[in-house]
């Protein structure tokens, strides 16, 4: 088996936050990301899945650098990325590429699709014109879009059409490991297929790895090797597709697949739903962070923190009913 | 006689392009106890088509031009002003998608919960304050005597989206407009909203339309299922009959991309091409542009909304025979 494209380990970032004044130190610390750890092969996908705040985008952005961690490591072909000099950095970001969420507001208004797309083999120091061109015009085509698209402007272009230009750009430098943090959240219906099919086809094309950053379950589940739940800054439970949607271990994973709204009517639901609120992530309990909704929460997980520990053939699970 | 029941509504709106009518001869009706639920992607006029019952659409650019609003046989449309602020928020009620635009931020909850049932209900400001926490605990808020003095900042979003429903069902309405009240939340609070919602519906018999993008949400809460493409109605049937026999390509498209869990990794089956937009469009069928059962008869007239099978409506070429409906 080949080594892992990228490793993470124990990556945290905390804010700090609160009152502190206009000029004093704030003490409170709000702990978006909080120990996470795990790998991604070359060619795999790995979705990153949990609800509003849980730290799913803010890893990515810790994964890329864009944000400057706070503790842990992150390895890119066992180059560290959080150490890199100026020089490695911009080396290493022609390998990790992003696409956001937002195709709107991910695109320059006031560039034409050609510079948008030419942009990363400049700054990259792609000096030959004629190449240039040659890689934007086959992109374009790749991701379905023709060559009238390189002079005009964002705003000329549906969503979906901007998530694939936004995909063609990610696309330019050849990367092997992309982050698409919920690149098709905010299209419509029957034009996430179309881009969803399109990531299928890049990928297999470009062998490459990429880290999917969604919520919406049910399509994670079609495309993912394998998925890693998120609740409150940590890993949760990680398994690969199969087995953690037949049988999720952790209370939350279950409670979150038990709240999918399939589509089909005949289908009775008897849900468990959720009680209790979500705690601050400024002010987090001792013990376990989903003790305060957890239907199974026993009296060892109010001051007992579980760590993430194998239960099955690469199946992790956070929670204390899983361990010994 | 339908709870509501509207006919041949037209709202127009004005664009540089000329005035272009993002709901286009819609009928639909609800009955006490029922939910209709109204799919469609962005743009097709769903949410449009509640605004206009409720002669909210801002007005210019928008203008309802034509068709008939009948609540319990009387025509909103031609209701003067003051009468017609008497059913909103009273007889019908309206949640909206994002509760922190829709909550006013420098009042308190317990303040805007209680507007309405001074206004409709004549209560005291102290008997309006206790009825608000009556009302948060119904939608399920913990510690409701306190969080009633508490301003929209202060709660998360699904606290917002119960504090709206609370608001939206103070005054007992017979009609609640839902537009995508969970879109917003994430799955674990969607649910409970949802539950929330059905509870409602069971102990008031109010008659529910819930407008969502999302088939998962329609499949769990409709009882009637009505597509909407680009302003029109182009199918209408009961929802277990909708999705078990979906007939217009458009809905069968949209049931089609949706992942299933039994082909991981596979292709979906995505619609080709984008929704056009509601300046260009052509006449005849709206969708035939990206339609895979195009035939000749499609570049002819638009097709009328027919009744295909019992109680299952479809306006689509494929199921033409003699009978032609509006």
């Amino acid at each position: 088996m080949s080594r892992p494209l990228l490793e993470v380990n124990g990556l945290s970032k905390h804010f700090p936050v609160g009152p502190g004044g206009l000029f004093g130190k704030s003490h409170k610390q709000l702990q978006a990301v909080d120990g996470v750890s795990f790998s991604l092969m070359p060619g795999e996908l790995l979705s990153l899945v949990g609800e509003s705040g849980c730290g799913k985008s803010t890893t990515g952005r810790l994964i890329l650098r864009l944000l400057q961690p706070t503790a842990g490591s992150v390895q890119f072909d066992g180059e560290d990325v959080l150490t890199a000099d100026r020089h490695r950095l911009k080396a290493l970001r022609r390998e990790m590429q992003v696409i956001f969420q937002d195709p709107y507001a991910s695109l320059n208004p006031r560039m034409r699709i050609g510079t948008i797309l030419e942009e990363p083999l400049v700054v990259h120091g792609v000096s030959d014109k004629e190449e240039r061109r040659r890689r934007v015009l086959e992109l374009t085509a790749q991701v379905g879009l023709t060559e009238s698209a390189l002079s005009r402007f964002p705003h000329e272009f549906s969503g979906g059409q901007r998530q694939r230009i936004s995909i063609a750009r990610a696309l330019m430098l050849s990367p092997r490991l992309i982050v698409a943090d919920e690149p098709v959240s905010s299209l419509d219906v029957s034009i996430q297929a179309q881009v969803i099919n399109l990531v299928q086809d890049l990928r297999e094309a470009y062998g490459l790895a990429i880290l999917f950053i969604a919520h919406d379950l049910n399509m994670v589940r079609h495309i993912s090797d394998r998925v890693a739940v998120m609740y409150l800054g940590r890993i949760v439970e990680l398994a690969d597709t199969a087995s953690l949607y037949s049988s999720p271990r952790h209370p939350y994973t279950r409670a979150l697949l038990d709240a999918v709204c399939v589509p089909d009517p005949t289908v009775k639901r008897d849900r468990q739903l959720l009680t209790g609120d979500l705690p601050s992530p400024v002010d987090l309990p001792p013990g376990c962070r989903f003790q305060t909704r957890c239907p199974e929460v026993i009296d060892r997980c109010r001051s007992v923190d579980p760590q993430l520990i194998q239960v099955g053939a690469g199946h992790q699970v956070a929670c204390l009913l899983h361990e010994g | 006689m339908p709870l509501l029941d509207v006919r041949g509504l037209v709202t127009q709106f004005n664009t540089p392009k000329g005035p272009v009518a993002a709901v286009d001869r819609v009928d639909f009706s609800v009955d006490r106890g029922e939910v209709l639920g109204i799919v469609g992607e962005s743009g097709c006029g769903k949410s449009v088509t509640s605004l206009s019952v409720l002669r909210l659409v801002p007005d210019p650019p928008g203008r309802v031009t034509g068709g008939t609003a009948l609540l319990d046989g009387v025509d909103l449309f031609n209701l003067p002003e003051a009468d017609m602020r008497k059913v909103r928020g009273n007889r019908i009620s309206m949640i909206f998608q994002e509760p922190m635009t829709a909550l006013n931020p420098v009042f308190t909850v317990g303040n805007q919960i209680g507007e309405g049932l001074r206004l409709h209900q004549g209560l005291s400001r102290q008997e309006a304050h206790d009825r608000a926490v009556e009302l948060l605990s119904r939608v399920g808020i913990p510690s409701p005597h306190l969080r009633v003095k508490e301003y929209p900042h202060q709660l998360s979003g699904g606290m917002r989206q119960r504090v709206m429903i609370a608001m939206a069902i103070g005054c007992e309405p017979d009609l609640l407009f839902a537009d995508e009240p969970t879109t917003a939340l994430d799955v674990t609070i969607q649910a409970q909203i949802l539950a929330l919602l059905a509870e409602l519906k069971e102990r008031t018999g109010m008659g529910m339309v819930m407008i969502s993008h999302d088939l998962g949400v329609i499949a769990e809460t409709a009882d009637r299922v009505a597509i909407m493409y680009a302003g029109r109605i182009v199918e209408e049937a009961l929802t277990t009959e909708l999705f078990r026999n979906p007939m217009h390509p458009y809905t069968r498209g949209l049931l089609a991309s949706l992942p299933k869990g039994n082909n991981p990794g596979g292709r979906l089956e995505a619609i080709p091409g984008t929704v056009p937009a509601l300046t260009e469009l052509e006449p005849g069928c709206k969708f035939r542009d990206r339609c895979a059962e195009r035939f000749a008869a499609c570049d002819g007239p638009e097709p009328g909304l027919i009744e295909a099978e019992a109680g299952h409506r479809v306006r689509c070429h494929l199921y033409d025979t003699a009978e032609v409906g509006a």
